[in-house]
């Protein structure tokens, strides 16, 4: 038995059912039906919306999950996201939002065989990284200490030049200032 | 024909408010106000305030119903709560608990 929610009648509040629904008046609140829902020209519904299927014409504010088409008629203003494997917007149609239509059979489709394939694929994957890891860490630790004791290395000799360097020409320094009192002398 | 339809497998949790008449198969908990007529269908399931001008009750009513015009309470209704109107019928089989007024 489907549901019509008529012209001049205003909705505050959620709507739950199993059959079809047509909002032809105003809704507010959430929608979430397993067959689909008819938006008239005259509809407008203020909330998010789950259904099998979605044909608007009217205004949404709000966002879309549907397992089957949504289809934006021309006459439609949509502002929202809708996830759904099929979408068609017509000419004219004004819609403000995004669009997904890959993530809902993820969403939707039977769990069971989905996790029978993520064990089998995690495993290997597991595996693969572990060893990887155990094999990658232990190099990068040593270089990093090799790289350490390198630049100590490095350094230390460096600042012993400029050091010596320093003291070259002070003693440079001191050797012509006696030289000069020499020559004065 | 009436212009809204609340089918059977439906759940409505809220305000309904308008002009057209509405007519009910499932389950609606709130509130009812419309200026036209409201329909509870037999099977249906209604807990809420309702406000209308004509009240046909065949199903199962939990709430006071304020109707300008009238009610009727069919064989098949069930309703528990306070009425007021200027015209009530309650048919035989019906069951029904509650406070009539007809002022």
């Amino acid at each position: 038995m489907s549901t019509i929610i008529g012209k001049s009648i205003f909705v505050a509040g959620n709507i739950e059912g199993n059959s079809s629904l047509t909002v032809a008046g105003k809704v507010e609140g959430t929608i979430s039906i397993t067959e689909d829902l008819t938006l008239e020209n005259s509809g407008v519904i203020k909330g998010d919306i789950i259904s099998n299927g979605a044909s608007i014409n009217g205004v949404i504010i709000g966002n879309i999950k549907s397992s089957g088409i949504v289809s934006l008629g021309k006459d439609a203003v949509v502002v929202g996201d809708i996830i759904a494997p099929r979408v068609s917007i017509e000419l004219g149609a004004k819609f403000r939002g995004s669009i997904d239509m890959s993530s809902y059979d993820s969403l939707v489709k039977p769990q069971k065989s989905s996790f029978s394939r993520n064990k089998l694929s995690s495993k290997k994957s597991f595996n693969r990284f572990e060893t990887k890891k155990i094999e990658t860490k232990k190099p990068v630790v040593k270089d990093v200490i090799k790289k350490d004791e390198v630049k100590k290395d490095f350094v230390a000799p460096a600042v012993n030049d400029k050091l010596d360097k320093e003291e070259k020409e002070n003693i440079n320094n001191a050797v012509k200032e006696i030289l000069n009192e020499k020559k004065k002398i | 024909m009436s212009d809204t339809l609340i089918g059977k497998s439906f759940l409505i949790e809220g305000e309904i408010v308008g002009d057209g008449s509405i007519t009910i198969l499932g389950t609606v908990k709130g509130k009812i106000e419309t200026s036209s007529s409201i329909t509870i269908e037999d099977g249906a399931d209604v807990e809420a305030e309702i406000e209308a001008s004509v009240v046909v009750v065949s199903g199962a009513l939990t709430g006071n119903i304020e109707a300008n015009e009238k009610i009727v309470i069919e064989e098949t209704g069930e309703m528990i709560g306070n009425i007021h109107a200027k015209r009530v019928s309650i048919k035989e089989g019906a069951v029904f608990k509650g406070q009539i007024d007809m002022g």
